[in-house]
């Protein structure tokens, strides 16, 4: 597994020039909250019986399995960035539960989704390179990290 | 993330070992170019 230098470092290689990174701020949490909210609309329970005489439902979402499994994976990287990354995931997946109620909710993260990637290829083209993703899918994960 | 622990002083040597690997990275991509 590549080490948290070599995954920043191949991140940062295409986000040297500020104008990027300035919009970087922008459009990756934009990204991040409209999959939150995407992932978030997948719900389920997982019911325990006879829990000490009594029932127990958990009620999870999707959002919330995959961004734990990612959450550990940073943990794998960085502890101190991870610490700082779980407090980041927590403050989306509340967002997403207080904006779980709003009608037609997965077409506002799809908006939220598209103007994040717009301003991130306005940030490439003052770059003047290509997106890290292109040449290595993990880079999706490094983007919120870095 | 890192970029804000960064720019709060944390974890210099992280960032000074990533920039340089970085430059490094962007001087290589570029030859390929």
């Amino acid at each position: 597994m590549k080490s948290i230098e070599e995954q920043l470092a191949r991140y940062k290689s295409v986000h040297l020039n500020q104008k990027n990174i300035n919009t970087h701020f922008v459009g990756v949490p934009l990204i991040v909250l409209a999959v939150t909210l995407m992932l978030s609309t997948v719900a389920f329970e997982v019911i325990f019986d006879d829990l000490f005489n009594s029932a127990l439902t958990l009620h999870f979402t999707l959002a919330m399995v995959i961004f734990t499994v990612v959450a550990l994976y940073y943990l794998t990287l960085h502890r101190l960035l991870a610490l700082g990354m779980f407090v980041y995931i927590l403050v989306n997946l509340g967002a997403a539960h207080l904006l779980s109620g709003i009608e037609g909710i997965f077409y506002l993260a799809i908006g939220l989704f598209v103007i994040g990637w717009i301003i991130q290829f306005v940030g490439h083209y003052y770059e003047k390179a290509k997106p890290a993703f292109v040449d290595d899918l993990s880079q999706f994960l490094i983007g919120p990290l870095f | 993330m890192a970029e804000v622990y960064f720019m709060l002083g944390f974890e210099g040597d992280l960032n000074n070992r990533v920039t340089s690997l970085a430059i490094e990275k962007r001087k290589a991509l570029e030859r390929k170019n």
